[in-house]
C-alpha cells in the first residue's frame, strides 16, 4: 500500500488544487488579522488579545470548522463521483488514507495561517509577541483537532455535510461545557479544548486562567494522544471493517421504479414545501429558545440565538431548501418563471417565524424575571427587529452563495460570519468602530438608537440587494449546470 | 489420406457474462444474463430505459456484485471492493456520463487519473488532442458544455490506453461533428484488436459504429450476434422494436 500511497497523494492534491476546501484554510488570515486588529485597538491589554480569537476558536468553533472541512472534501468527491477514479485499479484504502493526508494538510495550513500569521502582524504592530507560545498553540491545536477531522471526515461520507455540521456545533458545545470537568478524559469532544486550554491560558469560557490554576501548568500530552488515538481508531476501523468501503458512489443502483420522481415541476414544489429537515430545525431552534429561557437569563437566549441559532439556521434552511428543489429546477424554472419568489417565500416565512418567536420567549422571559422595564423590552424588541432584517438578508445571501457557488462555499461563510461576529461582538472590540464589521453581532453590538438606525438601515439594504441576486442566480441557475 | 485439419478454435470473448442474476429488492434487474464481446470489435448493448445496460456496467467494473453467474474480463473476474484491482489496470470507462471535477480543467483531470496510473504528461496532451480539447484544455470544466463534457469523459477512458473500453451513451451532447469522431475513434480502437462495448439509444448512430449488438430486454439477452444478422440496413429501429414491446407484452401478459 505504501508503494501506491505516493501517487494517490500527488492525485488527491490534483483534485484538492481550486476547490472549496482548499480556499477554506485562506479563512486562517481572516482570523490572524482580526488578532492583529484586537492588539493594535486595545494597547492595554495586548498579549491577551493575540490569543483571544484563538481561544473562541478552540472553545467555539473548531468541530464545525473541521467537519465543514472534512464535509466540502466529501461533497466534491460526491458531486463528481470521484472523477472516475472508483473504477481504476488503485485501491480505494490507499485512496482514502490519502485524502485523508491531504485533508490533514489543508488543516495544518488553516492553524498555520491563524495562529502562527499573528507572529509577524503583532511584531510588525510592535506588540509583545510570546513566539515559542503561539508556535506551540498552532502545532498543538492541529494535533488536538486531527481527531475531530477524522471523525468528520467519515461521518460526512456516510450522512452528508449537512446533519454531520450540525451534530458537529452540539459536540462542540458539549466540549466546552465539559472540558474542565473531572471525567473530561471520558468524553471525546473535550480533549481538544482540554489539550489548549493550559496552552492558551484561558478557561472554557475565555477567561484567563489564574497563575495558581492547576489546569495552568497541566500537561497537554494526555488529551494531546487520546486526539491521536481516535484520528488512528476512527481512520483504521474506516478502512478495515468489512462493507464500510462504498465503492458505487454517485451510480443509482435501484431499479428504475424505486428511484425518486423529483425530476418534475410538481415533485420539485412538494419536495420543498415537504423538506424533512427545515420545518424540525425551525421548531427544534424555537424549542431550543424556550428551554434557554426557562432555564438561563435573558442574556443567554440572546446570544445563543445572536451568534448560533440566527446566522446558522438562515444558513442552513437556505442550503436544505435549495438541494430540495434542485433536482427539478430546470422544469420548474422554465414552467413558473416566479417561482424563485416561491422559494425565497417560503425562506422568509421560516426566517422570519423563527425570529418573531424567539423574540416574544425573549421578552416573556423578561417579564418573567422582573426586567419589564421599558429600557429592557426596547432593547429586545430592537434586537428582534434586527434579528428579522439580518435573518432575511442571511438566508437570502445564503441561498445566492448555494445557487452560485454551492453549499459549501454558503456553510463556508457562515462560519466566517460566526467567527467574526463572535470576535467583534466581544466586550474588547464592540466599543469600538470595528462593531459594524460584525453583522452577525449587530443585534447586540447596535446598542445605541444611531447604531441600530445604522445597522437596520445596512441590512435592509443587505437584504434588498440578496434578494436581486439570489432571484437572478436561481433564474441562471439551469444555463450554469448544462 | 491426408488429415483434415483441425478448425481453428473460437476466439475468446474478451468480456464473458454467464448466467448473471442480481435483485435488489423485489425487482430482478438480470434474470440470467449471458453476453458475450468479442475483441476486435465494436460491440452495442441495446435495450429499453431501465433494461440493465448501465447495471451490466457497473458489474463488469466491479462496482456491484451480482447475486449469482459468472462473469470475466480479459480472462479475469472483476475487482470486488479492495480485492482483484488489477483486474481495472486494462479497462477504461466513462458510466452515468461524465464523472468529471468541474472545479479543475480537462488537463487537471486527467492529471489525477494519470498521478494514479502513472501516465505522463506528454499522453495528457495527447489525449486532450485526440478529444478535441486541445485548446481549452486549461479552462475550468464547470464553463464546458454538455459535449464537451463528454470528450473530456473519452479522455479519461482512454488516457491509460486500455485493451478494453466501456461506455455508456459517449454519444450524449456531442454535436454531429463530435459524434463522427467519436465513432473514427472507436473503429479505429476496435480495429488494432481491442475491444469497444457501448451503450446507446441513437439507433442509427449504432447502425454506422456497431459490429455486433446485444439487445436486454427484461434482464436477459434477447438477441446478441453481428448487426448484420439482426435487421437488414434501415429496420433496425423496427426489429428492435419488435423485440422489445414482445418482450414488454410478454411481461405483462405473465
Amino acid at each position: 500500500m505504501m508503494g501506491a500511497l505516493t501517487p494517490a497523494i500527488r492525485a488527491e492534491a490534483v483534485r484538492a488544487r481550486g476547490s472549496a476546501a482548499a480556499a477554506l484554510p485562506w479563512v486562517g488570515i481572516i482570523l490572524a488579522g482580526i488578532s492583529t486588529a484586537g492588539i493594535l485597538i486595545t494597547p492595554e491589554n495586548q498579549e491577551r488579545a493575540a490569543l483571544l480569537w484563538q481561544t473562541l476558536y478552540v472553545t467555539g468553533m473548531a468541530a464545525p470548522l473541521m467537519t465543514l472541512l472534512a464535509g466540502l472534501t466529501t461533497a466534491r468527491e460526491t458531486t463528481a463521483r470521484d472523477g472516475g477514479t472508483l473504477w481504476r485499479a488503485t485501491n480505494p484504502r490507499t485512496i482514502l488514507v490519502a485524502r485523508f493526508i491531504v485533508l490533514a494538510g489543508l488543516s495544518a495550513l488553516f492553524h498555520a495561517l491563524a495562529f502562527w500569521l499573528v507572529i509577524p502582524l503583532s511584531l510588525a504592530a510592535g506588540a509583545p509577541t510570546d513566539i515559542p507560545r503561539l508556535l506551540w498553540a498552532g502545532l498543538a491545536c492541529w494535533v488536538a483537532t486531527l481527531g475531530l477531522l477524522a471523525l468528520a471526515f467519515v461521518l460526512t461520507e456516510r450522512w452528508g455535510t449537512i446533519p454531520v455540521f450540525l451534530a458537529a456545533w452540539v459536540w462542540q458545545v458539549i466540549g466546552a461545557l465539559a472540558a474542565e470537568t473531572t471525567a473530561w478524559f471520558a468524553i471525546p469532544p473535550t480533549w481538544a479544548v482540554r489539550a489548549m486550554l493550559p496552552i492558551l491560558g484561558a478557561h472554557q469560557n475565555a477567561e484567563p486562567l489564574a497563575a495558581s490554576d492547576p489546569l495552568a501548568t497541566e500537561s497537554p500530552a494526555l488529551a494531546l494522544t487520546l486526539s491521536v488515538l481516535l484520528t488512528v481508531l476512527v481512520l483504521v476501523l474506516r478502512v478495515r471493517l468489512p462493507g464500510t468501503l462504498r465503492v458505487e458512489r454517485g451510480t443509482d443502483s435501484r431499479p428504475v421504479g424505486r428511484r425518486s420522481t423529483r425530476e418534475s415541476a410538481v415533485g420539485a414544489i412538494r419536495a420543498m414545501m415537504r423538506s424533512r429537515a427545515v420545518m424540525p430545525l425551525c421548531a427544534a431552534a424555537i424549542l431550543l429558545a424556550v428551554a434557554t429561557a426557562a432555564i438561563y437569563p435573558n442574556s443567554y437566549l440572546l446570544g445563543l440565538h445572536t451568534y448560533a441559532m440566527l446566522p446558522l439556521g438562515a444558513c442552513v434552511i437556505a442550503v436544505l431548501t435549495w438541494q430540495a428543489v434542485l433536482p427539478g429546477w430546470r422544469v420548474l424554472i422554465l414552467r413558473k418563471a416566479t417561482v424563485p419568489t416561491a422559494v425565497q417565500a417560503w425562506l422568509l416565512l421560516w426566517v422570519s417565524f423563527v425570529s418573531v418567536a424567539v423574540t416574544v420567549t425573549a421578552l416573556a422571559n423578561a417579564l418573567r424575571r422582573g426586567h419589564g422595564d421599558a429600557a429592557s423590552l426596547l432593547a429586545i424588541t430592537q434586537s428582534g427587529a434586527l434579528w428579522l432584517i439580518l435573518g432575511i438578508a442571511g438566508t437570502l445571501g445564503a441561498l445566492w452563495i448555494t445557487v452560485r457557488f454551492g453549499a459549501g462555499w454558503a456553510l463556508g461563510a457562515a462560519v466566517i460570519l460566526i467567527i467574526v461576529g463572535v470576535t467583534l461582538g466581544g466586550d474588547i472590540l464592540a466599543d469600538t468602530w470595528l462593531w459594524i464589521l460584525g453583522p452577525t453581532a449587530w443585534p447586540l453590538s447596535a446598542d445605541t438608537p444611531q447604531r441600530f438606525l445604522a445597522a437596520a438601515l445596512i441590512a435592509s439594504a443587505f437584504a434588498v440587494l440578496t434578494w436581486l441576486l439570489s432571484t437572478r442566480a436561481m433564474r441562471n441557475a439551469p444555463a450554469r449546470a448544462a | 489420406m491426408t488429415a483434415q485439419p483441425a478448425p481453428a478454435p473460437a476466439p475468446q470473448p474478451a468480456i464473458r457474462c454467464t448466467d448473471v442474476r442480481l435483485q435488489r429488492g423485489d425487482t430482478v434487474v438480470l434474470d440470467g444474463l449471458d453476453l458475450h464481446v468479442q475483441a476486435g470489435r465494436v460491440h452495442a448493448l441495446l435495450g429499453r430505459n431501465g433494461a440493465g445496460k448501465s447495471t451490466t456496467f457497473r458489474l463488469l467494473l466491479g462496482l456491484m456484485q451480482p447475486d449469482s453467474g459468472t462473469i470475466d474480463v480479459l480472462g479475469q473476474p472483476p475487482a470486488s471492493g479492495t480485492k482483484n484491482r488489477a483486474a481495472l489496470e486494462r479497462i477504461g470507462a466513462s458510466i452515468d456520463g461524465p464523472a468529471i471535477y468541474t472545479h479543475l480543467s480537462a488537463f487537471d483531470n486527467l492529471l489525477v487519473h494519470a498521478r494514479l496510473t502513472g501516465v505522463g504528461r506528454a499522453r495528457i496532451e495527447e489525449v486532450l488532442d485526440i478529444v478535441g480539447l486541445a485548446s481549452t484544455g486549461r479552462k475550468r470544466a464547470r464553463h464546458f458544455s454538455m459535449g464537451m463534457k463528454a470528450r473530456l469523459a473519452l479522455g479519461i477512458a482512454i488516457l491509460t490506453e486500455p485493451d478494453v473500453l466501456i461506455l455508456d451513451e459517449p454519444q450524449n451532447g456531442l454535436d454531429p461533428q463530435g459524434i463522427a469522431e467519436l465513432r473514427q475513434l472507436l473503429r479505429d480502437y476496435a480495429a488494432a484488436g481491442r475491444t469497444v462495448l457501448v451503450s446507446s439509444h441513437q439507433l442509427g448512430e449504432i447502425v454506422q459504429l456497431a459490429d455486433d449488438i446485444s439487445v436486454l430486454a427484461d434482464g436477459v439477452c434477447r438477441y446478441e450476434g453481428p448487426l448484420a444478422d439482426f435487421a437488414a440496413p434501415g429496420r433496425l429501429e423496427e426489429e428492435f422494436l419488435k423485440l422489445t414491446m414482445l418482450s414488454a407484452t410478454q411481461q405483462e401478459a405473465a
